[in-house]
């Protein structure tokens, strides 16, 4: 659905956009965050096939926590961070300075682990979606994020039966110092705002080579 | 010194909490989960300084900037956001806040609102 040229655009601010939330996350866990968008594809919801769910793999399996932030204005859908439960705990230790024991590995989720980790998930999709508010010249209006935990089979059959036409699909990686959590960042379209989003990475491409 | 932190999150609460002790350790500081809570805790303590999230549930933190300054115009609010989109910071300055600083705080930040407060 992307030119070549389109795709690139993309790539690179939303390279920008991520690496101002891994400066962010990173003075929040005090540890060097490696964060960046190898693979930016715009699908059609109607027309997802099902090879392309299977790539959403391999997050979508298991048990995932999802923090959405829903927006509106001219330009509307929702942006989603899924992220998986086996890293929960590791992550909220690093945020709260606590050590991370065999204990702490083994307890369940509980208030606080939803809290930390709906304060990442809402650093990073307001660094994605403000970057593109303001590339877009227009305000975005938020809704409060929702963190949930889902089944992953379940969170997929939700996510792809949507009102939203359209779907941008970030993956990203997200590692921190040598543990590797593979993020991803769903975002959802009316066609209408794809429409002007694209018109807007157009007019950027021109202006590149005027 | 009395400051009162208007966060839905308890982690964000803590770890701004946290830093600000680093200049004001003698402060009393009080938090608020949401925009009626944070009205109702400005209105009982009368605090000094202000620390706002913007997107809270119930009321938002720029309705509730533009709720205090027109009833104590004097109130020093610092917004603490995630938000980085530039018509948000213009409009919550232009509401009265007194500084936009961007999640998460900083040794840098909390220099600009040391600053601030010398003012």
């Amino acid at each position: 659905m992307l030119t070549a040229t389109q795709e690139d655009i993309m790539k690179e601010l939303y390279n920008v956009f991520v690496g101002e939330a891994a400066n962010l996350l990173s003075e929040i866990l005090q540890k060097r965050i490696y964060l960046s968008v190898p693979e930016v594809k715009l699908l059609s919801l109607n027309g997802l096939n099902v090879i392309e769910q299977a790539n959403l793999d391999p997050i979508l399996n298991g048990t995932i926590l999802s923090t959405s932030l829903k927006f509106g204005n001219i330009f509307s859908g929702s942006a989603e961070f899924v992220f998986p439960t086996e890293q929960i705990k590791y992550v909220t230790a690093l945020c709260l300075g606590e050590e991370y024991t065999l204990e702490v590995q083994e307890s369940s989720f509980d208030d606080e682990d939803f809290d930390v980790v709906k304060e990442i998930g809402n650093i990073i999709l307001n660094s994605i979606m403000g970057g593109m508010g303001n590339i877009l010249e227009m305000k975005l209006e938020y809704d409060v994020p929702q963190v949930i935990l889902h089944g992953a089979e379940e969170y997929g059959k939700t996510f792809f039966d949507s009102n939203e036409s359209h779907l941008l699909l970030l993956y990203v990686n997200f590692s921190i110092d040598e543990s590797k959590v593979i993020g991803l960042i769903l975002i959802k379209f009316t066609l209408e705002s794809v429409e002007f989003l694209l018109q807007k990475v157009d007019e950027i491409s021109r202006g590149v080579n005027e | 010194m009395k400051i009162l932190v208007v966060d839905d999150s308890v982690f964000s609460q803590k770890t701004t909490i946290k830093i600000l002790k680093t200049i004001y350790p003698d402060a009393e500081y009080v938090t608020a989960n949401d925009g009626i809570e944070g009205i109702k805790a400005f209105e009982a303590i009368q605090p000094n300084l202000v620390f706002m999230d913007l997107l809270m549930p119930n009321m938002n933190g720029q309705d509730t900037i533009v709720h205090i300054i027109s009833n104590y115009p004097d109130a020093k609010i610092i917004v603490l956001s995630a938000d980085v989109q530039s018509t948000v910071r213009e409009e919550v300055l232009s509401a009265g806040a007194l500084q936009f600083i961007n999640k998460p705080i900083n040794s840098d930040k909390l220099k600009e609102i040391e600053l601030l407060m010398e003012r």
